[in-house]
């Protein structure tokens, strides 16, 4: 696979904690349903897990990743 | 870890907590397991501090919604969210009431009001009306955030294509030499936070 073209990254600063801030904690995908029992912080129970969404295919490139030599990054989920 | 169900999978990690604070360290940590998802296809970023009882419920959430979610990844794929701000337009004169008192006129609390219904008034108050359309030329889509007195900037999500990224910043940039006096900033590339949320409560589609 090749590497996409590196995009200029502005992740840094007060303004860009601001936006970061506004967009995890006032978008990102509401799974809500008999299975969801929290979410930011309305809390049901005290056992769970903390839950991302992608693709069967991109978790695939990332174990394929992850079975390369490493690059220094962290894949850890959160 | 990571739960299976129909072609989708969630990234997870068990946690005891009841709540998950919206601290800083959680909140970055949450940003770089997103963004380095992304790196391997596309993402849909979940609402920060979403729990589910269990592996299992969290499959039968992806079961119960695939079709939804394939659509919203396919929505997203190769894409990247830029976020504008536009801290300040040129003041304009309200016509029903005539000319405004200087701020040296008013005392501190005043004049910072007049300042926001000043701001209230010049601002476009849809997306459909956003100053500078030239931006969205290189956009898939965009979105304005309410404005309010506590959040006065004018805010904008761009979701832009992996492989129009530079020229969207290019763009930005000719734009911020162009207008000075906008005050405009971009922040990213971030995952697609805002065009990541349909919401799901109705029920299986």
């Amino acid at each position: 696979m090749s590497e996409p073209e590196p995009v200029p990254s502005c992740t840094t600063g007060e303004i860009a904690v601001a936006d970061l801030l506004d967009r995890v904690l006032h978008k990102g995908l509401v799974l809500w349903g008999e299975a969801t029992i929290s979410v930011a912080g309305v809390d049901l129970v005290y056992l769970g897990l903390k839950v991302l969404l992608t693709s069967t295919d991109t978790v695939n490139r990332m174990r394929e990743a992850a079975a390369s030599p490493p690059d220094g990054r962290n894949h850890h989920a959160g | 870890m990571f739960v299976d169900a129909c072609g989708l999978v969630c990234a997870a990690s068990e946690t005891l907590a009841a709540t998950i604070p919206p601290d800083s360290a959680h909140v970055w940590r949450h940003q770089e397991v997103v963004g380095a998802l992304m790196k391997g296809g596309p993402v849909l970023p979940l609402r920060f501090g979403t729990l589910t009882e269990d592996a299992a419920a969290c499959r039968r959430l992806l079961t119960r919604h695939h079709d939804v979610l394939r659509a919203q990844l396919d929505r997203v794929r190769h894409c990247l969210e830029f976020a504008l701000r536009v801290a300040g337009l040129p003041e304009m004169a309200d016509p029903a009431t005539g000319p405004m008192p200087r701020p040296a006129e008013l005392g501190p609390g005043a004049a910072h009001l007049r300042t926001l219904a000043r701001r209230e008034r010049g601002w476009p108050s849809s997306t459909a009306e956003f100053p500078h359309d030239g931006l969205t030329a290189h956009a898939a889509d965009r979105l304005l955030w309410a404005r309010s007195p506590s959040q006065p900037d004018l805010r904008a999500s761009f979701l832009v294509p992996r492989a129009y990224a530079s020229s969207f910043l290019a763009d930005v940039s000719a734009l911020q030499h162009l207008r000075p006096d906008l005050g405009i900033t971009v922040t990213g590339p971030w995952p697609p936070y805002s065009f990541s949320d349909p919401d799901l409560s109705g029920g299986a589609p």
